[in-house]
């Protein structure tokens, strides 16, 4: 939309007067009249392909394109009446239809044209010609940098007319750096590349792109000045348009690739679809079953545990840390980024060193503790306690203790993931506690002093209150990473299947990942998906409730 | 000298744009007009992709693409090495394939056949196979067996073919010499070579190994996939499923007999815990016999503390019976140029490529010629490659798909069952009585 006229002319209010008609600004607003008509059409044959199954599509693709062509038809039919009476509403619905156009029918013309696959290369072209852009780069900033002595040197100096010579030098360098990088870009064999692409397709791509330039040429009449006079605009509203099209790269950006995708599991999560070939509707049965399966209520088990266990761990001993080193030690800050090192660290990079540090056998966990148990047995009296152990941290499902082994309880597997997760979140925990705490005033602990308040009392009783909400928001990122948890558990069960071992360290996402990629099944994976995103939202909102409670309170 | 950003940023945007399609060559196939320095005929852009087990391997396909592209047969081919971890490589692929957007030509492990030939993901090119004069008997029948098969009746049909398989592999038993000998067992390569290499006597070495071995040594590690527990099976004259792959035979005597002695190396204490990764263990002086495929020899090749070899597997009740394992070259359903796209996976699968990708140490060549056999044998170390060639060829359960199931489905519900076992969770008589039935409650032969 770079072509397109910036609001650089104020629109007048509603009083102003029409445009004169001889400028042709009738025949403009016709155009844009017909051209919705041409876009009802367009989005007619869609529809009429797609009801004729002339187009032989999966019954997903058939239906969205379905449903794009019935709004098609309908949208650019309903803008003809607000655009007749001239109401304000018209302008910005004409618009945002027009750029949809834009977007739509200029992304299937570059996948006629090819140019995604082009896209994938860019990096490849960029580097083959990398030296020749440099050179262009480099007699630009010339050219600027010799701009700017010339202006400082002032009109009509010595100085002044060398600048000068030398500003042109640099962009001779520049242009015959171009011309070198052009030459090596090869454009020809890419023109001929496009070429052979519209010959494959001419009607195709020459329908595209009529609809792209014509819907672009609409479009600009709609946004121009002439047009927010024609229909009565007043500043805000056009003010307002001008913000949405800041807003639409963005807007588009998230639709395409995050709401989008997520509209998509939802429809999907009521079909049956292995990923490969074409999905069949089956209602909620996905749902219906993911609720009973014995799996799911064992993945959520085992969550539940987990987060029982590494919410209070990371949270708490982040708490202790960063009260521990808010002092002015010499050193302190070298403890922090210490600290903070497990959180940026790569998580299957540590989690591979953990699974080393784990192993039965040759792990440096149970080594240190034969070797405190040689220290025991060397110190104390009384019954020798084994100087040699073989915990199966990675592969023992069995509830640690000699606690009854049942379902519900947690494993000594899932007791390990709890370290690694701790260990890998404490670090930043830590950090955001460190900054609440540089956040409480001074004044409140000088003022506990003096009523005689000893170290924990003023811990107790200022800290924790004004640490309040950053306990929260460290607690509730702190829950949903724990309901997302995979990485750690993937990483940590190679070569063994994920939530070895059997399933004692099964996640709601781990689960998903076995349905989807393992077992092909990607509707049940996006029921799954879906049944845990509104866990975690009701979790998330009770924790907020929570929250707001007690600040209330 | 006032210049519009747009003025510049649009025409070098588009100019690198147009660059970039100039490059499409790895874009899917297509055809163009290019004379070669030997001969002017169409040469057709391929992109292929395989999984390397190392970075190595990886560089040496490359090499090799770059090779083929080099003979002027008609072929430019982009190599692309998939992750050497197995999921990502299978993620990535069946994402690919969603989009329509896999390369031409790529490789996929055995047991997937049947659900990409179902899914007509790949192509039966065995029409261009046979103008190309790619000859399947050439090739190990295990893996054939599964290769030439009618999709819809899940029945052999030598009019169909969906892949030639880039390499095979099997098990042997990766042996700690010194600590054999420090132990005082009997080696167990002499053994073989004698034919006393019975299941009794591994668990007698087993044995020696843990007590007489040192302190925290093992005499058996292996892993816990389900390779490892179905040797056992498959020894003893059971096996996962019946003759026609229609069926859960897990359950039967032979077959629980099997998982019963496999169960019994680690209740006996000679095992490395089960579900721990036995490899570093092995590789830390700590394991007598490490039970791993071919593709384990690189790793062990950086052994410098002690000496190592490799045994055959222990007899059981019935002989022979490793796995053969084994992955394929398959053709995209989608390639613009089949004939192209199997040409390229006969120069992949030749025996030069084959001895060239051996020689590394990770594979064994998927092409049945004593030539091919030869070579490999003089790969080492280890010194007794023999066993693997043993392996591959003494009556073979060669690893394949369920045509009439659902593998991942079986593998999953199996598993569950077996580690449930493997950890006293339940007992042999439980496991007899509901594998069978877990199994078809998970719809694996469906």
């Amino acid at each position: 939309m770079s072509t397109v006229a910036p609001p650089e002319a104020a629109p007048a209010p509603a009083a102003a007067p029409p445009p004169a008609e001889h400028d042709g600004f009738r025949a403009r607003l016709r155009f844009v009249q017909a051209w919705h008509l041409v876009l009802a059409l367009a989005s007619a044959y869609v529809l009429a392909n797609i009801a004729a199954g002339v187009w032989a599509l999966d019954s997903l693709p058939r239906t969205a394109l379905g449903v794009i062509g019935a709004v098609g038809v309908a949208a650019n039919l309903l803008v003809l009446w607000p655009i007749h009476r001239r109401r304000h509403v018209a302008r910005a619905f004409s618009f945002t239809m027009l750029y949809g156009a834009i977007l739509g029918a200029g992304a299937v013309l570059a996948e006629v044209l090819g140019l995604y696959e082009g896209l994938d290369l860019f990096a490849g072209a960029f580097q083959a010609a990398f030296w020749q852009l440099v050179i262009v780069g480099v007699g630009f900033a010339w050219f600027v940098v010799a701009r700017r002595v010339e202006r400082r040197a002032g009109e009509g100096s010595a100085g002044a007319a060398s600048a000068r010579w030398l500003a042109r030098a640099g962009l001779v360098v520049a242009a015959l750096g171009g011309v070198w990088w052009l030459i090596a870009l090869d454009i020809p064999a890419g023109l001929r590349y496009v070429w052979d692409n519209i010959a494959a397709s001419p009607t195709q791509a020459l329908v595209l792109a009529l609809i792209t330039a014509g819907s672009l040429v609409a479009a600009r009449f709609m946004w121009s000045p002439d047009a927010a006079l024609y229909f009565r605009a007043t500043a805000k509203q056009s003010d307002r348009m001008v913000g949405w099209m800041y807003l639409s790269p963005n807007l588009v950006g998230f639709l395409a690739f995050f709401a989008f995708p997520l509209a998509f599991s939802l429809v999907i999560s009521f079909f049956d679809w292995d990923g490969l070939t074409s999905p069949s509707f089956v209602g909620g049965a996905n749902y219906w079953a993911t609720l009973q399966d014995p799996l799911f209520h064992q993945s959520l088990t085992n969550i539940f545990w987990f987060m029982i266990m590494a919410v209070p761990l990371s949270v708490l001993s982040a708490l202790i840390l960063a009260v521990l080193i808010h002092t002015n030690y010499p050193g302190v800050k070298l403890f922090r980024a210490v600290f903070f090192v497990p959180s940026v660290a790569g998580v299957i990079g540590v989690t591979l060193i953990w699974k080393g540090l784990f192993n039965a056998q040759t792990g440096t966990i149970n080594w240190s503790i034969g070797r405190v148990g040689e220290w025991v047995n060397a110190v104390l009296p009384g019954d020798p306690v084994p100087e040699r152990v073989e915990i199966g941290w990675l592969s023992d499902p069995s509830v640690p203790f000699g606690l009854p082994q049942v379902w519900w309880l947690p494993s000594i597997a899932l007791i390990t993931v709890v370290i690694v997760f701790a260990w890998a979140q404490f670090g930043f925990n830590t950090v955001l506690f460190s900054a609440g705490l540089q956040s409480i005033s001074k004044e409140l602990y000088e003022a506990a002093e003096l009523d005689g308040a000893n170290s924990w009392q003023r811990f107790r009783n200022v800290t924790i209150p004004s640490l309040r909400s950053t306990t929260f928001f460290v607690t509730a990122t702190t829950v949903i990473l724990c309901l997302q948890l995979f990485d750690i558990v993937y990483a940590l069960n190679q070569p063994n299947p994920v939530g070895f071992p059997n399933n004692a360290t099964l996640t709601p996402v781990v689960y998903l990942y076995q349905l989807g990629f393992q077992q092909n099944a990607f509707g049940l994976a996006s029921a799954v998906a879906w049944v845990l995103f509104i866990l975690i939202f009701f979790f998330t909102l009770a924790q907020f409730r929570r929250q707001r409670a007690e600040v209330e309170g | 000298m006032r210049i519009r950003k747009s003025l510049v940023v649009l025409p070098l945007g588009t100019a690198l744009l147009l660059s970039a399609c100039a490059s499409t060559s790895g874009s899917g196939s297509s055809t163009s007009a290019t004379p070669t320095a030997s001969e002017s005929q169409a040469t057709v852009e391929l992109r292929w992709r395989t999984r390397p087990d190392n970075q190595a391997e990886a560089d040496v396909y490359k090499g090799i693409s770059d090779q083929i592209t080099a003979k002027n047969i008609g072929l430019k081919l982009t190599y692309e090495a998939g992750n050497s971890e197995g999921s990502p490589y299978q993620d990535k692929l069946k994402t690919e394939l969603s989009a329509g957007t896999a390369p031409d030509v790529f490789w996929i492990p055995g047991t997937d056949v049947a659900d990409f030939a179902k899914a007509g993901l790949i192509l039966n090119f065995a029409d261009q196979a046979s103008a190309a004069g790619l000859n399947p008997a050439d090739f190990y029948e295990g893996p054939m067996s599964s290769l030439q098969v009618n999709p819809t009746t899940g029945q052999p049909d030598t009019t169909y073919l969906w892949g030639i398989p880039r390499d095979v592999s099997t098990f042997a038993l990766y042996l700690n010499l010194d600590l054999i000998d420090k132990a005082g067992a009997e080696n167990p390569i002499e053994l073989a070579k004698n034919g006393q290499w019975t299941w009794d006597k591994f668990q007698e070495v087993a044995q020696t190994i843990t007590d007489k071995g040192g302190s925290g040594v093992k005499g058996f590690g292996a892993n816990s996939w389900w390779a490892n527990y179905g040797y056992f099976i498959n020894s003893a004259g059971g096996g996962f499923w019946n003759a026609e792959k229609t069926q859960c035979t897990l359950n039967s005597e032979q077959s629980v007999a099997g998982m019963e002695f496999f169960k019994g190396l680690y209740d006996s204490g000679v095992a490395v815990k089960f579900g721990e990764d036995s490899e570093p263990p092995f590789k830390a002086g700590k394991v007598g016999m490490f039970m791993n495929g071919r593709w384990a020899t690189p790793g062990s090749r950086e052994i410098k503390d002690f000496n190592w070899d490799v045994a055959p597997l222990p007899t059981g009740a019935a002989p022979g019976k490793n796995w053969q394992f084994w992955g394929a070259y398959v053709v995209n359903a989608k390639t613009k140029d089949p004939a192209a796209a199997v040409k390229l996976v006969q120069e992949l699968t030749s025996v030069e490529v084959q001895n060239e990708i051996s020689s590394l140490g990770a594979n064994i060549p998927s092409r049945k010629s004593q030539e091919a056999i030869d070579a490999f044998l003089t790969y080492t170390p280890p010194s007794n490659n023999q066993a693997f060639v043993d392996g591959i060829q003494n009556d073979p359960v060669a690893e394949g798909p369920l045509w009439q199931g659902n593998w991942p489905a079986f593998d999953k519900a199996s598993n569950d069952t077996i580690n449930s076992l493997m950890n006293d969770q339940i007992t042999i008589d439980e496991y007899q009585s509901t594998i069978c039935q877990n199994v078809d409650k998970a719809g694996a032969f469906e």
